[in-house]
């Protein structure tokens, strides 16, 4: 029952993983081949990521009694509770 | 009923007795409970007229004092006694307006209750039949809330250790509280602008009333079962503090104790603090603040996905100048290796030149020697070369000059 979306790495593997590539380019004396591989593994990432925001607004879903979820009937009254 | 306590009451078949009313005794040793001895009134009739007497004397009314022995039954009505300095008086609160109570009163604690003075009939007690109690300055909500908050601290559940960080990017929030309340129209604003991308999950409940408590406990309980939440936020809006009452129900604090996730509490305004603050990961002041919280800020996060772009290619060329550099240093020293050897050599040249140069012949010809030669080119050294009259050629230093022999004279060898 959990959303599919789960499997694809999220925002926040993704950060991390450029979080620690630039650890290492910043830091200890990488060969130059690898640090060329690691900036390109880097931008990717980077556009991953910049493309992951600007995706298509978030649903908004109820989950019901049942356990079942659907769209949320939203009704926005000035009631407070019920 | 109308009364005349000095006159004899008639009661069908009843014989009348003979002795003056006010001094009559019941002779018969079997007396029939339900009938009353000529002129004598029955225990039920008297308390049933001073019953009567009291309770249109004296309407519900408000009563001051103080609680004493204050003790719940097992059939969930409520005894005690309150007192002032001078009286007391016997109270019961009946199981149902018990359950309003938020905690029960403390031995010695002032309150006022509301209820009507009466006598139980059946016991001939006199007695006050509360139907609400109240302590000064909501006395007994905080009354409530410290026992409740004792309780949670003894399990350890109100200990800051156990709050858990939030994530930084979740993928979906999860939402309890009311469909219809201003808190979840200000939560989805919120998320909305912040980082729209966001999946959002309502279980929705009602925050307030009879049975809310219930019902929150049942939303968390199916978020959770759900599985699919990265981060939940729970709450209301402003209200009294028996509006908010629900989240500082038992049941409520250990759904959100036990939740799966992180959960963000934001119940009421700033001042408010209810014990689901106390137990959840994280209290917002409101709701719009905890859905700041529980999300990312777009632009934020752009700025830092740009700060690092520029790091990445700034890294990228320290590590190619660095070797540029090296390169260059390398290259220069290469140089520099090069016009040494360069300037050894020419030296060691100039000095073979100048060696060489020596020993030329052209050099001896330019001391002022001459070179004897003849007609071919062929070199006449010795005396026994020339033949008196025969010509040859004197090559000297810039040209050639013809000459003949006259005659020759050999000089003794030393």
């Amino acid at each position: 029952m959990v959303s599919e979306d789960r499997q694809q790495p999220g925002f926040e593997e993704m950060l991390e993983r450029v979080e620690e590539i630039l650890y290492r380019m910043e830091g200890a004396e990488v060969p130059l081949d690898e640090s060329l591989a690691l900036f390109e593994e880097g931008v990717g990432l980077l556009r991953q990521l910049e493309g992951r925001m600007s995706e298509a607004e978030g649903r908004v879903r109820e989950l019901l009694d049942d356990g079942g979820i659907g769209d949320a009937a939203i009704r926005m009254d000035e009631r407070e509770g019920e | 009923m109308t009364l005349d306590l000095f006159s004899a009451v008639e009661v069908p078949g009843q014989a009348r007795s003979e002795s003056s009313p006010a001094t009559s005794v019941a002779r018969d040793p079997t007396p029939d409970p339900v009938v009353a001895e000529p002129g004598a009134l029955t225990v039920s009739e008297v308390n049933g007229i001073v019953r009567d007497l009291i309770e249109s004397g004296l309407p519900p009314v408000w009563v001051a004092g103080e609680i004493s022995n204050f003790t719940r039954a097992r059939s969930g009505h409520c005894y005690f006694s309150l007192r002032d300095d001078q009286a007391q008086i016997r109270c019961v609160l009946w199981r149902d307006d018990a359950r309003r109570l938020p905690t029960e009163p403390a031995e010695g604690m002032e309150v006022r209750v509301f209820g009507e003075a009466t006598l139980y009939e059946r016991r001939g007690d006199f007695q006050l039949v509360v139907r609400r109690v109240e302590a000064e300055g909501e006395g007994l909500w905080k009354l409530a809330v410290d026992r409740l908050r004792e309780k949670l601290t003894a399990e350890g559940l109100i200990d800051p250790t156990r709050r858990r960080p939030l994530p930084r990017f979740p993928r979906c929030v999860g939402v309890v509280t009311s469909l219809h309340g201003a808190a979840f129209r200000d939560i989805l604003t919120v998320i909305r602008r912040r980082a729209p991308w966001t999946e959002i999950v309502v279980s929705g409940c009602r925050v307030q009333g009879e049975g809310a408590a219930d019902d929150i406990v049942c939303a968390l309980d199916r978020l959770a079962a759900w599985g699919g939440a990265d981060v939940v936020v729970v709450g209301r809006g402003g209200g009294s503090i028996e509006d908010l009452w629900a989240f500082n129900e038992e049941p409520v604090a250990r759904a959100i104790a036990r939740f799966p996730v992180p959960v963000v509490s934001a119940v009421g305004h700033e001042t408010d603090v209810t014990v689901a603050d106390l137990v959840a990961d994280l209290r917002a002041p409101t709701p719009s603040a905890a859905a700041e919280a529980v999300v990312p800020d777009r632009e934020g996060i752009r700025r830092a996905l740009a700060g690092a772009e520029d790091r990445l290619r700034r890294a990228l060329e320290r590590r190619w100048t660095g070797l540029a550099e090296r390169v260059r240093r390398q290259r220069g020293e290469l140089a520099a290796c090069g016009a040494r050897r360069l300037q050894r050599d020419r030296s060691r040249t100039a000095a073979a030149a100048g060696r060489l140069q020596a020993l030329s012949p052209l050099g001896v010809l330019a001391r002022g020697y001459a070179i004897a030669q003849t007609p071919d080119g062929a070199t006449l050294r010795a005396v026994r070369d020339f033949a008196p009259g025969r010509d040859f050629n004197l090559r000297v230093s810039d040209g050639r000059v013809s000459a003949r022999t006259l005659s020759v004279v050999e000089e003794e060898a030393e």
